[in-house]
């Protein structure tokens, strides 16, 4: 590594590092107001949550930016080791814990066992699942279902709301560029999010098995993603 | 697992971290959710002394801590000197962003990590999770903390079998238990099931673990460099692969593999004077002296802070200046000298050792500040001293000394001391061995040590075929570089007395060879050189009527 690509690391690192302190500051004190206004202006109440989600998703494309930028000059270290898999599941939806309780949204956690254990970085797959839980927090309409269940010899997370579902076009966002439209993982957010899941995601080796991900749409409409781990 | 924290609310608390604000935040959340019990500790000797006086449940830690220091070496100390019960839960606390880059390489993980800054239901949640961790593993850390192994293999071998969410933490006890009770068929057995499941880095290294200790080292050697190719930031295979490399006799490759695993966990202060060691032994000095520069400022405060870490720090950096031509190096060399001598003196001020080696540092950095150290009769004086304190004196330590009073020029006082150093040392042989060196080649380095090696071969070549006038000039040209050495000398008085064939040598030329020969009155009576001395002394005596007096 030279000189200057070590500097950018450190860089890239510390801007991020600092930007999370500002919005976790930002994210406390929208809190406390929230908490005192609650009672006079519940609308008011509302909008402030909202602003604390998008603090929530700055949080996330900063984390994708470092990781994929890591991933790319090859400093990215992944760490592994069996995890209690409700542990990884419970922090990340803890993060949520105040928000989805303020828009009403219910959130119900299935586990296969409880005692499951599986071989992760649980720092990035935690960051998967709170990536996908934001974009459902936006788009559902009352409700979020995590199932964690082992399949075909892998560990498969799901996560399923009750929104409009995804658009068609983002169902083959592994697909061609054709089929993807404008979704293409290379550009956009959510595209950008969705590419960091599936990268972290295929990080995850067992054997020739590599871990990967998949959107649909649920029978009853909602959108439904699954992590698969090998 | 609920959020019920009701049985938990008499449980200890210790935080850790050397800003205040940041404590009474935390600590006000800790209290919030109900606990009672929460102690604070600014820096790490308090948190030491809390350890040591209360009974915790859980110690939140701050990684970054007073000074460089760091929540990591507390735990490193606290575990090493039975302090910390295994039943209290450790949690490191961090900077989100530098967790991949330290913490997975730490040689002493906590139980948990927690990123800072937390929301208070992160907090709550992971304080019933350590709760519920300290409560199913309780029996296992009670047998830890005693040391009862074969209880602590049982009871993980229950935890595997009965599908537990710590059975991963369970597996590598139940390894380590049957490696301390000796039953290394039966981890051999257990690892090769755990690795039938999947090929876990951490089994795997403990597979050439087993090897090495069987001895079967370049098997272990060839599988340890494959895992590091596969898993390169494995630091323990990096530490297993120099012990090999170590017992294989390879330390080039040694140095090379602690260079590597120190590239990514610096901060190991065992590694750095490992791989000081080897670099000094393999005549790399710049490593030698960059790795104890760091070994100094990470060891202040810490438990490996001891006088040998200087010293040696000293010893590099004395040796290396020898050979340094470059002035501004030799300087900023100096510099570092300076500070170890000084760290020396302030940390250890009532270990004799120490204090004899820093009078002698003293005198050999010369600093124009220091008057004492500059006045006649100060090496004089450490001489006696170290005659007097002999019995406290290490053998480094003495050696050392010797050198420096050598290199002052003052080879009368270095040779009385040499001489009682022998006589209270007369049981170690490797000793003796070692002081005879120091005697005969005192300020000569390794280098020039080399050299003159090389030019008395090849003096021995022109005696040889009795080309004496180019063997003295051989043996001349070495002695310069290794002036005190006994079989250089003999052999310059032997080709001087034939140079001149039948004839009898010049009085000048007799002279010169009294004046070599009285160079090897310390000889002692056990050198191998010493009968052959005898020799020639006798015979320089007769033809220089009695002129070296002898002993």
């Amino acid at each position: 590594m030279n000189k200057l690509e070590l500097d950018m690391n450190t860089i890239m690192a510390s801007t991020v590092h600092d930007v999370k302190n500002a919005l976790s500051l930002i994210d406390d004190q929208i809190r406390d107001v929230m908490a005192e206004v609650e009672q006079a202006s519940p609308e008011g109440a509302a909008y402030l949550n909202r602003i604390r989600l998008e603090t929530g998703r700055i949080n996330n494309d900063l984390v994708h930016m470092l990781g994929l930028y890591r991933m790319h000059h090859n400093t990215f270290h992944p760490s592994f080791d069996d995890v209690p898999v409700e542990e990884v599941v419970q922090d990340a939806s803890s993060r949520y814990t105040e928000s989805l309780a303020a828009l009403g949204i219910e959130l119900n956690i299935e586990m296969e066992d409880r005692d499951c254990v599986w071989y992760m970085d649980p720092a990035l797959i935690e960051s998967v699942l709170a990536n996908i839980l934001t974009n459902c927090i936006r788009y559902t309409k009352d409700r979020v279902d995590v199932q964690v269940a082992e399949r075909d010899g892998g560990l498969s997370i799901r996560v399923i709301d009750n929104g409009e579902g995804y658009p068609e076009k983002m169902l083959n966002f592994m697909g061609t560029e054709d089929e993807q439209g404008d979704v293409n993982f290379q550009t956009g957010s959510t595209g950008l999010g969705l590419f960091f899941c599936y990268q972290i995601a295929s990080l995850h080796r067992n054997g020739k098995q590599h871990g990967t991900i998949k959107l649909s749409n649920d029978d009853q409409g909602g959108a439904s993603f699954e992590l698969w781990l090998p | 697992m609920g959020l019920d924290l009701s049985d938990s609310l008499n449980k200890h608390v210790l935080l850790v971290d050397d800003f205040a604000n940041v404590r009474k935040s935390i600590k006000s959340m800790i209290t919030s959710i109900g606990l009672r019990n929460v102690f604070e500790a600014a820096h790490g000797n308090e948190a030491t002394r809390i350890v040591r006086e209360q009974k915790l449940d859980i110690v939140m830690c701050d990684y970054n801590l007073e000074k460089g220091k760091n929540g990591s070496q507390l735990l490193e100390e606290w575990r090493k000197r039975g302090w910390l019960s295994h039943e209290t839960i450790f949690v490191m606390i961090t900077a989100e962003t530098s967790r991949d880059r330290v913490m997975g390489t730490l040689e002493f993980q906590p139980d948990d990590y927690l990123a800072k800054p937390f929301a208070m239901d992160t907090l709550k949640q992971r304080l019933v999770r350590w709760m519920d961790r300290q409560e199913e593993l309780r029996p296992v850390n009670a047998a830890l903390d005693k040391g009862n192994w074969a209880e602590v293999a049982k009871m993980c071998r229950d935890l595997i079998k009965s599908k537990s969410r710590y059975r991963s933490w369970a597996q590598r006890k139940y390894h380590q238990a049957l490696l301390k009770l000796d039953r290394l068929e039966d981890a051999t057995k257990f690892l090769g099931i755990v690795l039938k499941e999947r090929e876990y880095p951490w089994a795997r290294l403990e597979v050439h673990r087993i090897q090495v200790a069987r001895k079967e080292l370049p098997k272990a050697e060839k599988g340890l460099r494959n895992l590091i190719n596969k898993e390169p930031n494995l630091i323990d295979a990096y530490d297993l692969l120099a012990q090999v490399q170590n017992m294989l006799k390879q330390p080039e490759h040694v140095q090379h593999t602690l260079e590597q695993a120190l590239e990514r966990s610096p901060l190991s202060i065992p590694r750095q004077r490992s791989l000081a060691k080897v670099a000094t032994g393999n005549g790399d000095l710049a490593t030698a002296t960059r790795a104890y520069k760091e070994v100094v400022n990470l060891c202040e405060g810490t438990m490996h802070d001891a006088p040998d870490v200087y010293k040696d720090a000293l010893r590099a950096t004395r040796t290396r200046m020898a050979l340094e031509t470059n002035e501004a190096q030799r300087r900023r060399l100096r510099l570092d000298a300076m500070t170890y001598l000084k760290k020396l003196m302030k940390n250890f001020p009532d270990d004799t050792d120490a204090d004899l080696v820093s009078r002698a540092y003293r005198s050999f950095l010369n600093d124009p500040q220091d008057t004492r150290a500059r006045a006649d009769g100060f090496i004089k004086e450490l001489a006696q001293k170290a005659s007097r304190k002999m019995e406290e004196l290490s053998q480094d330590s003495a050696v050392d000394i010797a050198e420096i009073i050598y290199e002052k020029g003052e080879n009368e006082l270095a040779d009385e001391l040499i001489d009682k150093l022998r006589d209270y040392h007369r049981s170690s042989k490797a000793f003796l061995e070692r002081l005879n060196q120091v005697q005969t080649e005192p300020t000569t380095t390794a280098e020039s040590r080399e050299k003159a090696h090389h030019m008395n071969i090849q003096g021995i070549e022109h005696y040889k075929k009795k080309r004496y006038t180019e063997a003295v000039g051989q043996f001349e040209e070495a002695l310069e570089l290794s002036p005190r050495h006994p079989g250089i000398i003999l052999n310059l008085v032997q080709s001087s007395l034939l140079e001149v064939g039948t004839g009898s040598p010049t009085k000048q030329r007799l002279d010169q060879c009294v004046e070599l020969v009285k160079r090897l009155s310390y000889l002692p009576r056990d050198h191998y050189q010493y009968d052959r001395y005898l020799t020639i002394r006798s015979k320089l005596n007769d033809l220089t009527d009695g002129a070296v007096i002898a002993q």
